[in-house]
C-alpha cells in the first residue's frame, strides 16, 4: 500500500510539475496578431503587433510591457519583419513600409521612414539588402533598403499570401491559385522564384492554396492548405520531390532542428514530420482547432482556438491549459510563454490580451 | 428463452382473468353501476311483491284459525271456497312469484359475475381506490344474501302448494265432512308457514335495509361518479383549452419535432454533435415563442376592461389618456355615470399605440446597447435556472431606478407577494392583459390604483436581479421579448467561421468582416444589407443561454447571405459545419 500511495504521489507531483500556469493577464489591445523576438546590442526585447489597432507594444524579455511605438496607429500594419535591429512594417491601410529603428534601449527606439508604394501591403522578406514586399493587388515589389527605392513590381497571377527568401530568391506561394467560387485553378501555378532583380526564376505548380513555407538549404516545404499537404520541392531544380499527406486544414508550420510541426485545424490534429526518415507522427490534440504548435525548450506546446486552450504535445498525461481566448500567437523565453490571446473570452470586450504563463 | 416465460405466464393470467377488457373507463363505471342500481330496483319490486304474499298467507292463517276455533265440526261450504278461491290467488301469485324468483336467481347469477368481471377488470386496469373496492365487495355480500332469501322464498312456495293441494281436498266433498285433525293439521301447516313467512319477512325487512343500504352506498358511489363526472367536466374543459393552445402552437410543436428530427440527423453526422447546450437552445428557441400568438392578435382597436372595485369612469377615463365623455360615447349603456363592479365596458384605445417600442430604455432605465443589454438580462424568458421555467425575465437595471408601468391600467395587486418575487406590482391593463413588476425595493402604487402608462410604480433596489418582469394575455406568458424588440420572424441561420472562405491567418482579410471590424463570436452577424443594414443590433433567443444571451450585432455580410438569412460568426469549425436552424429573431435596435 505504501509503494501505492508513494507512486500516485510522485505521479501527482511530476504532473503538477509539468503542468502550465497562468501568471499574469493583461488586456491589450484590438486583434493581437503577432508576437516576435528582436535582439539588439542592448538586450532580447519582444513586438507585439496589435493588428486593428495598427499599434506596436515593446515588451522586455520577461515580457513587461514596456512602450508603444509611435506614429503607426494610421498605417494599418498588416505585418513586420526585422533586419539590422531595424523594423520594417508593412502599412495594408496606408500603402507604406515603416521603418523604425530599434537599436539600443527601447525607450531610444525611434521611426526612421516611411516609404510609400501605392500599394496595399501584407508582408515581406529580405533578401540581401533588398525588401521582397507582396501586395494585396498581385503585386510583388522590390524595395531597396538603402536608398528606399522601388527597383521593380512584379505582376502575380493571383493574390499571394507569404514570401520568404534565401540568399539567391525570393519564393512566393500563390494562396489564391483555387477559386472556391467556382472550384477551379484560376493559375497552374502556386509558387514563384523570383531572384533579386526581379525576374521570375521558375514558376512551380502546386496544390490548392500554397499558403506557408520553410526552407532548409536543400529544399522548400509549402503547406496546400485545401489539400491538406505539404509538397517538398528541391531548391536544385525546381522539382517536387514528394508529399506528405496531413489533415485538414493545415496552417503554420514550424521547424525545429530536422522535424516540421504542422498543427491541423479541421481534423484536430498535429502531424510531425521526421525529414531524416520520412516518418510521420500525428498527435490527436486534447483541445479542438489547433493553429500552432510552440517549441519551448524541451517541450513543445500547441494552441488551439476553438476550445482556447493550450497543451503540452509530448505529455499525454498533462492536460490542456485553458487560456479563455483565441490564442493565434506565442513565444517562449527560458520558462516563460507569452501567449497572445486575439479575443479574450474572459472580458467579454473585444480587446485581445496577453498571458503570460509559467512552464 | 428462459426468460421470456414470466412474460408468457403474465399473458396466461390475463387470458384466464376473464376480463373483457385491460381497463374499464370511467363512462363503462358508470354504465356498471346504473345497470346495478337498475337490477336492485328489480329485487326491490320483488321484495314489496313478497310482502304481499306474507299479508296473503296470513289472512288464510286467521281464517284457518277461526275454522279450528269451535269445539264443534264446523261446515261452512262458502267459507272453504272463499279460503280456496283465495288460495288459488296465493297459488298464483306465489306461481307468478316462482317465475320472478327464478329470473331474479339468473338476474342475481348475472348481476353477480359481471361485478366479479367489472371488480377484476377494475383491479386490474383502472385500479379504482379501495374505497371503490371495498364498496363492490359489500354490493356483493348483500347480494349474496339476496340469493338466498329467494331460495327461502322458493320453500314458501312449496308450502303453499301443499296447503293448496289440501284445500282443495276439502273442497271436493260435497257435503261437508271434514275431519277436525285434518283441519288441525292444515292449522299447524299454516303456523309453520307464517312463521316461515314472518321469518321471511324479517328478512324482508333486514333485506329492505340491506337494500337501503346497497342504494346509500350507491348512491354514494354515483355521487362520486357525479362528481368524477362533473371534475371530467372540467378536465374536458381545460382539455378543449389546452387543445386550442395545443392547436395554437402545433406549428410549435411540430417544428420541435423537427428540431429534434435534425438533432438526430447530427448525431449521425461525424462533424457535427449535440450537446445539452444546443437542446437547450432549441428549447429557448421554442419557448420564446410562447404567447407570440396572443400578443400578435392583439390587434383591436378597443380594450375591454372589467370594472373592479374603487373604479371610476374618471380614473379609468384618465389612466387611459381619454375623457370620460369619449369613455361614455364608446359605452352607451353607461347611464348617469354609474358603473358596477364586474361590469364589461370598452376603451376606445388601441394598446398598441400605448405601447413603446424602447420599453427597457423609457420604463426600465435600460439602453438598446449590445453590450449594456448582455449585461443586463440575468435570466431570459424561459430559462430554467431556478428549476422552474421563468415566466418572465430577471433583469439587472441601474440601482434606485423608477421602474414605470408600461401600459396603463388598474393596480391589482401592491405588496410582497413572497421571497422570490418580493414587492411587487401587479397591473391590469384589460384586454387579458396583465404585467408584474417583481423585485422592487419600494412600491410607489397601491391596490386600486389606475395608472398610466409610464406612470411610476416602484424603485429597483441594488440587487441583482432587481426587476422582474412578466406580461400575461389570457392567462399565458408573454415573451417580453415581443414587446421590447421587433419580431422579425423566421430566419435560416447558418453559421460560419475564419476558416470557411479559405484564408489563413496572415491574410489581411482575415477574421475581418466587411464593416472594417474584427468578427467576434457570440457578436458578429452577417445578414443581407437591405434586410439588417450593418450596426443593427439583434435578438435571437436560440442563443439566449450563450456569452452574449442571444444579442448580435450585423457587421458582415455574405454573397450566399440574401433575404432571411443570417450567417452566426463562430471559431468552431465543427459547429459551423453543422448548424442550419430556422429561428426566431427579433430586431432591438436599427442603426
Amino acid at each position: 500500500m505504501k509503494k501505492i500511495f508513494w507512486i500516485v504521489l510522485l505521479f501527482g507531483i511530476s504532473c503538477n510539475l509539468m503542468a502550465l500556469q497562468i501568471i499574469s493577464r493583461q488586456e491589450l489591445g484590438l486583434a493581437p496578431f503577432k508576437i516576435e523576438k528582436a535582439q539588439n546590442k542592448e538586450s532580447t526585447y519582444y513586438i507585439v503587433l496589435l493588428k486593428g489597432d495598427s499599434e506596436l507594444l515593446v515588451l522586455d524579455s520577461t515580457f513587461k510591457p514596456l512602450r508603444f511605438l509611435e506614429d503607426s496607429e494610421n498605417e494599418g500594419i498588416n505585418d513586420f519583419v526585422l533586419k539590422d535591429e531595424k523594423l520594417y512594417c508593412f502599412g495594408f491601410f496606408s500603402g507604406r513600409v515603416v521603418v523604425y529603428d530599434i537599436s539600443g534601449d527601447p525607450s531610444r527606439w525611434k521611426l526612421e521612414t516611411k516609404i510609400s508604394t501605392g500599394e496595399r501591403l501584407i508582408t515581406g522578406a529580405f533578401l540581401k539588402n533588398t525588401l521582397g514586399i507582396l501586395g494585396m493587388d498581385k503585386n510583388f515589389l522590390l524595395l531597396n533598403i538603402e536608398n528606399f527605392e522601388i527597383t521593380k513590381k512584379i505582376e502575380l497571377p493571383v493574390e499571394a499570401l507569404s514570401v520568404i527568401a534565401d540568399s539567391k530568391f525570393f519564393y512566393i506561394s500563390l494562396f489564391y491559385n483555387y477559386n472556391l467560387l467556382n472550384n477551379d485553378f484560376d493559375t497552374s501555378y502556386g509558387l514563384f522564384v523570383i531572384d533579386p532583380a526581379g525576374k521570375i526564376h521558375k514558376k512551380i505548380a502546386l496544390g490548392k492554396r500554397p499558403s506557408y513555407m520553410l526552407q532548409d538549404s536543400d529544399n522548400l516545404y509549402v503547406v496546400n492548405y485545401l489539400d491538406g499537404t505539404l509538397d517538398v520541392i528541391s531548391k536544385e531544380n525546381f522539382q517536387k520531390k514528394r508529399e506528405y499527406k496531413l489533415g485538414k486544414l493545415p496552417n503554420f508550420p514550424i521547424m525545429n532542428d530536422r522535424e516540421i510541426w504542422v498543427a491541423c485545424i479541421g481534423s484536430n490534429a498535429v502531424y510531425q514530420i521526421e525529414l531524416d526518415t520520412d516518418v510521420v507522427h500525428q498527435f490527436k490534440t486534447q483541445g479542438s482547432g489547433p493553429l500552432k504548435v510552440l517549441i519551448a525548450g524541451k517541450h513543445r506546446y500547441v494552441m488551439s482556438v476553438t476550445s482556447g486552450t493550450i497543451e503540452m504535445l509530448d505529455s499525454p498525461e498533462s492536460k490542456a491549459l485553458k487560456l479563455y481566448g483565441y490564442p493565434i500567437d506565442a513565444v517562449a523565453n527560458n520558462d516563460k510563454i507569452a501567449v497572445l490571446l486575439q479575443e479574450d473570452w474572459l472580458s467579454g470586450s473585444v480587446l485581445g490580451s496577453l498571458v503570460i504563463l509559467q512552464q | 428463452m428462459a426468460r421470456f416465460v414470466p412474460v408468457v405466464l403474465l399473458v396466461l393470467m390475463l387470458l384466464s382473468s376473464g376480463c373483457s377488457s385491460w381497463w374499464v373507463t370511467r363512462g363503462e363505471f358508470r354504465d356498471e353501476i346504473s345497470a346495478i342500481q337498475k337490477k336492485l330496483d328489480f329485487i326491490t319490486e320483488e321484495q314489496k311483491q313478497l310482502q304481499d304474499v306474507e299479508n296473503a298467507i296470513s289472512n288464510i292463517s286467521k281464517q284457518l284459525d277461526y275454522l279450528t276455533g269451535s269445539e264443534e265440526f264446523v261446515s261452512n261450504a262458502e267459507d272453504l271456497k272463499s279460503l280456496q278461491a283465495q288460495l288459488l290467488e296465493l297459488k298464483k301469485l306465489v306461481e307468478a312469484k316462482g317465475e320472478l324468483i327464478e329470473e331474479n336467481s339468473k338476474v342475481t347469477q348475472q348481476l353477480l359475475a359481471q361485478l366479479d368481471d367489472f371488480a377484476n377488470a377494475n383491479l386490474q386496469g383502472l385500479q379504482l381506490n379501495d374505497e371503490i373496492k371495498s364498496e363492490l365487495s359489500t354490493i356483493q355480500q348483500k347480494l349474496d344474501s339476496l340469493a338466498e332469501e329467494q331460495k327461502r322464498l322458493q320453500n314458501i312456495e312449496t308450502s303453499i302448494t301443499s296447503l293448496s293441494k289440501q284445500l282443495e281436498y276439502l273442497t271436493g266433498f260435497e257435503k261437508l265432512s271434514v275431519n277436525i285433525d285434518d283441519l288441525k293439521s292444515l292449522q299447524e301447516q299454516l303456523s309453520d308457514l307464517k312463521k316461515m313467512v314472518e321469518a321471511n319477512g324479517s328478512n324482508v325487512e333486514e333485506n329492505n335495509k340491506l337494500t337501503g343500504q346497497i342504494f346509500e352506498k350507491l348512491d354514494n358511489l354515483v355521487n362520486t361518479n357525479i362528481q368524477q363526472f362533473f371534475y371530467e367536466k372540467e378536465i374536458k374543459d381545460l382539455k378543449s383549452q389546452l387543445d386550442i393552445l395545443q392547436k395554437r402552437y402545433e406549428k410549435d410543436y411540430s417544428y420541435l419535432d423537427e428540431r429534434i428530427s435534425k438533432i438526430g440527423d447530427f448525431a449521425a453526422s461525424d462533424t457535427s454533435f449535440v450537446s445539452i447546450d444546443f437542446f437547450l437552445a432549441e428549447v429557448a428557441d421554442i419557448r420564446s415563442r410562447i404567447g407570440q400568438k396572443e400578443i400578435e392578435a392583439q390587434n383591436s382597436d378597443i380594450i375591454t376592461y372589467i370594472i373592479q372595485s374603487g373604479d371610476t369612469l374618471w380614473t379609468i377615463a384618465r389612466a387611459y389618456g381619454i375623457s370620460v365623455e369619449e369613455l361614455k360615447k364608446a359605452n352607451p349603456t353607461i347611464k348617469d355615470d354609474i358603473i358596477y363592479t364586474g361590469q364589461e365596458i370598452n376603451i376606445p384605445v388601441s394598446l398598441d399605440s400605448l405601447l413603446r417600442s424602447d420599453t427597457l430604455q423609457s420604463h426600465f432605465g435600460l439602453t438598446y446597447n449590445y453590450e449594456i443589454l448582455i449585461k443586463a438580462i440575468v435570466s431570459p424568458f424561459g430559462s430554467y435556472e431556478k428549476g422552474y421555467a421563468n415566466p418572465g425575465i430577471d433583469l439587472k437595471v441601474s440601482p434606485f431606478t423608477a421602474i414605470k408601468a408600461i401600459l396603463p391600467g388598474h393596480v391589482v395587486i401592491a405588496e410582497k407577494l413572497n421571497d422570490e418575487y418580493g414587492n411587487t406590482v401587479i397591473i391590469d391593463h384589460g384586454n387579458g392583459i396583465r404585467t408584474v413588476y417583481g423585485k422592487l425595493t419600494n412600491l410607489m402604487a397601491k391596490r386600486g390604483d389606475f395608472v398610466r402608462a409610464g406612470e411610476i410604480i416602484g424603485e429597483s433596489s441594488d440587487a441583482t436581479p432587481n426587476l422582474h418582469f412578466e406580461i400575461w394575455r389570457n392567462d399565458i406568458p408573454v415573451n417580453p421579448s415581443e414587446i421590447f424588440f421587433e419580431n422579425a420572424g423566421d430566419f435560416n441561420v447558418t453559421m460560419y467561421t475564419e476558416w470557411d472562405d479559405g484564408k489563413n491567418p496572415t491574410s489581411p482579410s482575415f477574421k475581418v468582416t466587411a464593416t472594417g471590424n474584427y468578427v467576434k463570436a457570440y457578436r458578429t452577424a452577417a445578414a443581407d444589407p437591405s434586410i439588417f443594414p450593418p450596426g443593427t443590433v439583434i435578438y435571437i433567443p436560440f442563443f439566449s443561454n450563450a456569452p452574449n444571451k442571444g444579442f448580435f450585432i450585423v457587421e458582415d455580410t455574405g454573397s450566399g447571405i440574401k433575404g432571411k438569412r443570417l450567417d452566426i460568426y463562430t471559431h468552431d469549425i465543427n459547429l459551423a459545419s453543422g448548424f442550419k436552424e430556422e429561428l426566431l429573431v427579433y430586431v432591438v435596435k436599427r442603426p
